[in-house]
């Protein structure tokens, strides 16, 4: 039986948040992690959902972005609608990597891109997302992390892994 | 003027790699996921194939096995763009003929340096 767990919802939750803000950073978007009224802006936000499951653990991560650090962090040529889905794919990738330090393993689902205003999830338990701004905007990351009855993330311990931005040649 | 092959479902990604690629001489053609991608190598003469890993319809593992059973295409090197990091995902993709692999994001330079070492 899966339930969510407040301890490990909230480590997951600092793991994802951590990811955010060093993705953003590598595309040049400096965040800066706050906690603030998010929810009155009208303006249209995208947002990209990804899962992510193994056997102990399963989850969703939302990322919400306004325009702004958006189309800031996004590489020349590149498209808002599909952007905001790869970054999605490579925040839950760091969130993977980072979650092997954990001895645990999770496939990730491919991501869905949605366009709408005041995007949030409707969570079974109240809660809230790791909220960044920068001048350009806001990004929001919510997730959802449900455990097996008795799970406890163990102590961390180096990855059997590479880094974000590693390359190997054979 | 060497040809390579990029295979990634994220057109972001596809434009990323071949405005980098192309600024260092190279042609690029796109793919966007394994089906796509052998298609693709079954119509071009391609020195070089970088591949996702993650993809609809066809992964790049899969993709890579089907490389490595085809004659033809076997002896084009293979490299791998993708989040995945973890050690057995590479050791299996080393096992299955690949030449690299790189972990997104990748640095531009990195990218051209791999693909004017690895090119044939």
């Amino acid at each position: 039986m899966y339930l969510e767990k407040p301890t490990v919802t909230d480590q997951i939750n600092d793991l994802a948040a951590n990811a955010c803000s060093e993705l953003f950073a590598d595309y040049g978007v400096a965040l800066a992690r706050g906690h603030f009224d998010w929810s009155a802006s009208n303006d249209p936000l995208l947002s990209s959902v990804m899962g992510f499951v193994c056997e102990p653990l399963r989850g969703t991560c939302l990322l919400v972005c306004e325009r702004g650090p958006l189309e800031t962090s996004c590489p020349p040529g590149g498209r808002a609608r599909d952007w905001i889905g790869e970054l999605a794919n490579q925040l839950v990738g760091r969130l993977k990597i980072k979650l092997l330090a954990y001895e645990i393993d999770v496939a990730l689902t491919t991501p869905i891109v949605l366009q709408g205003i005041r995007i949030q999830p409707l969570p079974r338990t109240a809660t809230e997302p790791a909220m960044f701004s920068n001048p350009a905007g806001v990004v929001l990351v919510w997730t959802e992390v449900e455990v097996a009855s008795g799970f406890s993330l163990p102590a961390p311990r180096p990855p059997e892994a590479g880094e974000t931005g590693e390359m190997m040649l054979f | 003027m060497k040809k390579i092959l990029i295979v990634d479902d994220s057109e972001t990604i596809r434009i990323t790699v071949s405005t980098t690629l192309e600024g260092a001489g190279f042609t690029v053609v796109q793919a966007v996921d394994g089906i796509d991608g052998l298609a693709k190598l079954a119509e071009n003469d391609v020195s070089l194939i970088i591949l996702d890993v993650n993809m609809p319809r066809l992964g790049g593992l899969e993709m890579l096995e089907r490389i490595q059973a085809e004659p033809k295409f076997s002896k084009i090197p293979v490299v791998m763009l993708t989040t995945e990091a973890h050690f057995s995902l590479i050791e299996r993709a080393k096992k299955l003929g690949a030449k690299g692999w790189m972990i997104k994001p990748v640095k531009p330079e990195n990218l051209i340096a791999a693909a004017k070492k690895i090119s044939t």
